[in-house]
C-alpha cells in the first residue's frame, strides 16, 4: 500500500483489453469482454465451467489469438504479438496441470527457455544456472533437489518449477490458472505465500479460481464470468461468496418440469462402494428405471472416471456393479451383456474410430447381429448402418465417409448410435453435448428424455448446469471423488449444485 | 474424347495403395524382359515364384500383425528355430511327418510367446521382437553348432518342384498353396469379424477397449499367428533346401515387411489390404529377377528395393501436400474474393 499512496486514487493499469472476443466454430466464448489490470493487485477472475475464463487468460498470455478487440500490456499493443514476445515481456501462465517435460529434471526444465551462457565461449553454463536455480527454489521454499526428474515430484511442487521458470525473467504478470484444485492445504498456504510475495514486490496477478473462500483470501478485486461475458468487477472487500454464486449463475432455472416426472421404483443398476485408487472412492447410488441420473461436479472431480470404473474399463479396488437384470458387472464384455452402454465424453480418443468409415463405426458394436460364425455380412451391416443413420439423422455423404469428416454433432451422434440398434437398459453418458451445436443438442436432449420415459436408466454426467438441471431427475455430486451430496425436486438448482461441487456446503444444508 | 473415357461404363477403381507396387512391377517387368527375351516367359516367372513363397506367405501374417500397430521382426529368426526343431528332431530318428507337426507347433509357441511378452507387460512390440529375433536366432545356433542336417526323405524333399498341375508352365505346389493362403487371408481380414476388429483395434485401441473389443486379444491372435505361419514356412524351406543349417532364412524378415508396407499397410496400424501385400510381393520379385538378368550385383538389388520402399511411401506424402496446398490457396482466394 506503500508505494501507492503518493498517487492516491488512480490506478495504473498494466493490462488493458478492450472488448475482447473469440469464437470456437460457432461458438462465442468470449463477449466483448472489457478486463483491465492494475499493478498491484491480485485479480481473481471466476466464474462456471465454459464461462470463458480460461479462454480470457490464454487470450492474455498469446497462447490463442483473440478474434475482435486490442490488448495493451504496458502502454504498447499486445493483441497480435507472438507467444514468445509475450513471454519475454514479463507475463507467465502457470497452469493446473503443470506443462513440463515428466523426463526431464528440474534444472534441465527451467533452462528450456532460458539459458545461461557463458559471455565469451556462448557456451551453456550449467554450474551458473543451477546457482541460480538452487537460489530461486530456496526463495519460494522448496527443499526438492534440482536434478530429481520432474514426474517425481507432486503437483504443488511441479507448479514451484514452473514458478522459477518464471521468475528466471524479470516478472511483471504472473497468471495462475486453477492452480489449487490438486493441492493440500498446505501446499495452498506455500502457494499463497508465494503469490503475496511476488505481488508486494510489484508483479501483478491474475488468479482463477473455483474455490470461492480461497479466491476472497488472496485477491483484492474479482472479475465474474458468465457465458463469456463479463457481469461483475468487484472488490473482494466489499463482497461475499452468496453474492458471488448468485452472480455466477445468474438466473434460476425452474425445477418445475423435473416434478412432474415419474420414474418407476423398479432399480435397475446398483452401485456400491466403489473405488478406483486415485479416482473414484467410496462411490454407491442406484438408478432406477426411467431414471435420468445427473453427475455434477467440477472437472477433475472423477465422474468420468466413476463412468469408465462402472463400465469395467478402469481397475477396481473394491465394491460392486449389479444390474438388476443380469447380476454382477465386473468387465466390459459383462457390462455390454448387461446392456449397459457408454458414451464417452472424450469422442475423439473414445468414442469414434475417426479414420474409419460411419458404416464400420455403427457396425462394430452389433457384430452379434450382423454376422454369422464370425463370418460377415455385408448387406446386413449396410442395412443397420442406414437405419440408425437415418434414425439419428445423421448428417452425411455416404455411409462409407469417414467419421473425421463429419461436425461435432453428427460424430457424437454416431457416437451415441452405435450403441442403440440393440436394447440398452442402462445408458452411461458422459458430456452429451460437449461441442455439439444447439440443433443437435437439443436432438440429443429430446433422445435421452425419450428414451428415459421407454424405460431406459440413464447416468447423465455434465458440466453444462442447464443442461444437468433440466434433464436430470436426480443429481449426485462429486468432488475429489466422492459423492458429497444428493439433490432431488425442488433442492435442485444451480446454485445448490455448485456449493456442493465446490465444498462450500455439505448434503445437509445444500439449499 | 476425354468425356467418353471417363463415362465408359466399364470402369475398374484400383485402389491408391495398389498404384505404386503395380507400377514398380510393371516397370521391372520391361526392365528384366530388356535384359532377356525369357524374362516374361510364363515358365520363367513361374519357376521364379518358388523362393519367394515363404517370404509372401510370412508377409500375409506379418499384415495382420502391423495392421494392428505392431510389428514382429522376428519371424524370420523363429522361421530358423522351428527349422532348428525339425533337424534335431529328424536326426535323433523321429518320423518326418511328427517333425513338421513340431516345427509348426513351435512357430505357433514363439510367436505367443512374443504376443504375451509385448501385451502382458505393455512393452513396445518394436523392442520385443528384435531382442526375440537375436534370441530365437541364437538358440537355433545352440540347437545346430555349425552342423548340416539333410538326407531327408526323399518323400519330403523337392516340395517345391512338385506340380499341381502338370505341362508347361504348370502349377507347382508352393504357388498354389500361396494362391489357397492368400484367398484365406483375404477372406479373414476383409469378411470376418475377427480382421473387422483386427483393422479396429488398429486404428483406434482405445475406442476398441470402449465398444467392447478385447484389443489384447486380438493382437495376440496375430502374433500367434505370424509364429505359426514361420513354422509352416520353416517345414516348406527344409523341404525346398534339402537341408538345414543354422542361418536358414537369415534376413527374410526384412523382405517380408517391405512387401506389407509396400502394399500400403500403415506401419502404424488401422489400414492394410491382403491384396497389397500380394502385389507388393510380386513387384518385389521382379524388381530383384529383373536385376538378376540384368547382371546387377546382390548388394545393389538390396539397396533398389530400399529405395522403392522409401519411394512409394513419399510420393502419395508429397502429393497430398502440394493437394493441400493448392486447396488452401484456393480458400483463401474465395475468401478474399468475398471480402
Amino acid at each position: 500500500m506503500d508505494h501507492q499512496s503518493g498517487l492516491g486514487e488512480i490506478v495504473i493499469n498494466v493490462l488493458e483489453c478492450k472488448s475482447l472476443s473469440k469464437w470456437y466454430g460457432e461458438a462465442a466464448v468470449l463477449k466483448n469482454v472489457d478486463f483491465n489490470l492494475a499493478q498491484n493487485e491480485i485479480h481473481a477472475i471466476v466464474g462456471e465451467n465454459g464461462a470463458g475464463k480460461s479462454t480470457l487468460v490464454k487470450i492474455i498470455s498469446g497462447l490463442v489469438p483473440v478474434d475482435v478487440g486490442t490488448i495493451k500490456f504496458e502502454d504498447s499493443d499486445r493483441t497480435f504479438a507472438h507467444i514468445r514476445e509475450i513471454q519475454n515481456s514479463g507475463v507467465a501462465l502457470i497452469h493446473q496441470e503443470p506443462r513440463l517435460f515428466p523426463d526431464l529434471s528440474v534444472l534441465e526444465n527451467v533452462c528450456v527457455d532460458y539459458q545461461v551462457r557463458d559471455g565469451k565461449s556462448k557456451r551453456f553454463n550449467w554450474k551458473k544456472a543451477e546457482e541460480e536455480t538452487k537460489e530461486l527454489l530456496a526463495q519460494l521454499g522448496c527443499s526438492f533437489s534440482v536434478h530429481s526428474p520432474v514426474k517425481a515430484l507432486s503437483v504443488a511442487d511441479q507448479q514451484m518449477v514452473d514458478m522459477v521458470s518464471a521468475l528466471r525473467k524479470k516478472l511483471k504478470l504472473l497468471i495462475v490458472d486453477e492452480p489449487t484444485a490438486s493441492l493440500t492445504p498446505s501446499e495452498v498456504a506455500r502457494l499463497f505465500a508465494t503469490i503475496r510475495k511476488l505481488n508486494a514486490s510489484g508483479v501483478a496477478i491474475i488468479f482463477i479460481g473455483h474455490r470461492l473462500e480461497e479466491v476472497l483470501e488472496i485477491s483484492t478485486r474479482i472479475t465474474v464470468l458468465k457465458d463469456g461475458e463479463v457481469v461483475a468487477v468487484k472488490k473482494t472487500s466489499e463482497t461475499t461468496e452468496d453474492e458471488l454464486i448468485r452472480l455466477m449463475v445468474g438466473r434460476n432455472i425452474a425445477a418445475s418440469s423435473t416434478d412432474s416426472r415419474s420414474s418407476s421404483k423398479e432399480v435397475s443398476l446398483k452401485v456400491s462402494h466403489l473405488e478406483s485408487p486415485g479416482f473414484v472412492a467410496d462411490v454407491s447410488f442406484e438408478v432406477k428405471k426411467g431414471e435420468i441420473l445427473g453427475i455434477g461436479g467440477l472437472v477433475g472431480a472423477g465422474r468420468s472416471e466413476l463412468l469408465e470404473t462402472v463400465f469395467g474399463l478402469r481397475k477396481r479396488t473394491a465394491g460392486e456393479v449389479v444390474s438388476s437384470n443380469h447380476g454382477s458387472i465386473k468387465t466390459v464384455k459383462q457390462a455390454i451383456s448387461a446392456r449397459v452402454a457408454l458414451v464417452p465424453e472424450d469422442r475423439a480418443h473414445n468414442g469414434l474410430f475417426l479414420n474409419r468409415s460411419i458404416g464400420e463405426n455403427l457396425v462394430i458394436t452389433n457384430l452379434n447381429l450382423t454376422s454369422k460364425g464370425g463370418k460377415r455380412n455385408f448387406g446386413k451391416e449396410t442395412q443397420i448402418a442406414n437405419e440408425l443413420i437415418e434414425r439419428f439423422r445423421v448428417k452425411l455423404s455416404s455411409a462409407s465417409q469417414l467419421v473425421r469428416e463429419l461436425s461435432g454433432g453428427n460424430q457424437q451422434k454416431v457416437s451415441l448410435a452405435k450403441w442403440l440398434k440393440q436394447e440398452v437398459e442402462i445408458l452411461l453418458i458422459d458430456e452429451p453435448s460437449r461441442g455439439v451445436d444447439v440443433g443437435s443438442k437439443s436432438e440429443i436432449h429430446q433422445f435421452l428424455n425419450n428414451s428415459a420415459k421407454d424405460g431406459m436408466a440413464v447416468v447423465m454426467v455434465s458440466s453444462d448446469m442447464r443442461e444437468l438441471i433440466e434433464l436430470s431427475h436426480r443429481i449426485i455430486v462429486m468432488r475429489n471423488g466422492r459423492i458429497v451430496g444428493e439433490l432431488s425436486g425442488s433442492e435442485i438448482s444451480e446454485e445448490s449444485v455448485l456449493r456442493l461441487a465446490s465444498g462450500l456446503a455439505t448434503a445437509g444444508k445444500a439449499n | 474424347m476425354m468425356s467418353k473415357l471417363t463415362n465408359s461404363p466399364i470402369r475398374f477403381k484400383v485402389p491408391g495403395y495398389l498404384i505404386g507396387p503395380i507400377l514398380i512391377l510393371v516397370a521391372a517387368m520391361i526392365y528384366g524382359s530388356l535384359g532377356s527375351e525369357y524374362f516374361l516367359q510364363p515358365a520363367s516367372i513361374i519357376f521364379n515364384t518358388g523362393r519367394y513363397i515363404e517370404i509372401g506367405l510370412l508377409a500375409l501374417a506379418l499384415t495382420f500383425v502391423i495392421i494392428n500397430g505392431d510389428i514382429d521382426l522376428s519371424v524370420a529368426s523363429t522361421l530358423a528355430a522351428s527349422a532348428g526343431v525339425l533337424a534335431k528332431l529328424f536326426a535323433n530318428g523321429v518320423p518326418i511327418f511328427w517333425c513338421c507337426v513340431a516345427s509348426i507347433f513351435t512357430g505357433f509357441v514363439l510367436g505367443l510367446i512374443n504376443g504375451i511378452i509385448v501385451i502382458k507387460f505393455g512393452l513396445p512390440s518394436l523392442v520385443v521382437t528384435l531382442a526375440t529375433l537375436a534370441l530365437y536366432r541364437g538358440l537355433t545356433q545352440v540347437m545346430l553348432g555349425d552342423g548340416v542336417v539333410a538326407n531327408y526323405p526323399e518323400s519330403f524333399v523337392g516340395f517345391d518342384q512338385r506340380l499341381l498341375i502338370g505341362g508347361n508352365p504348370g502349377l507347382p505346389a508352393p504357388l498354389a498353396l500361396f494362391i489357397v493362403a492368400s484367398i484365406i487371408f483375404y477372406y479373414v481380414l476383409h469378411r470376418s469379424n475377427y480382421g473387422l476388429k483386427n483393422i479396429m483395434s488398429g486404428s483406434n485401441p482405445s475406442t476398441s477397449n470402449f465398444s467392447g473389443i478385447s484389443v489384447n486379444n486380438v493382437r495376440l491372435v496375430a502374433f500367434a499367428l505370424s509364429g505359426t505361419v514361420a513354422g509352416i514356412c520353416a517345414v516348406m524351406i527344409t523341404s525346398r533346401l534339402g537341408s538345414t543349417i543354422s542361418n536358414v532364412g537369415l534376413g527374410l524378415e526384412l523382405l517380408a515387411i517391405t512387401a506389407v508396407v509396400l502394399g500400403g499397410t500403415d506401419i502404424f496400424g488401422g489400414r492394410g489390404a491382403v491384396s497389397g501385400t500380394v502385389v507388393a510381393l510380386f513387384a518385389i520379385m521382379a524388381v530383384r529377377e529383373a536385376l538378376v538378368i540384368q547382371d546387377i550385383n546382390g548388394q545393389v538389388q538390396d539397396a533398389a528395393i530400399g529405395l522403392l520402399l522409401i519411394l512409394t511411401v513419399l510420393v502419395p506424402r508429397i502429393r497430398s501436400y502440394y493437394v493441400d496446398k493448392r486447396n488452401r490457396k484456393k480458400r483463401f482466394n474465395e475468401a478474399q474474393a468475398k471480402a
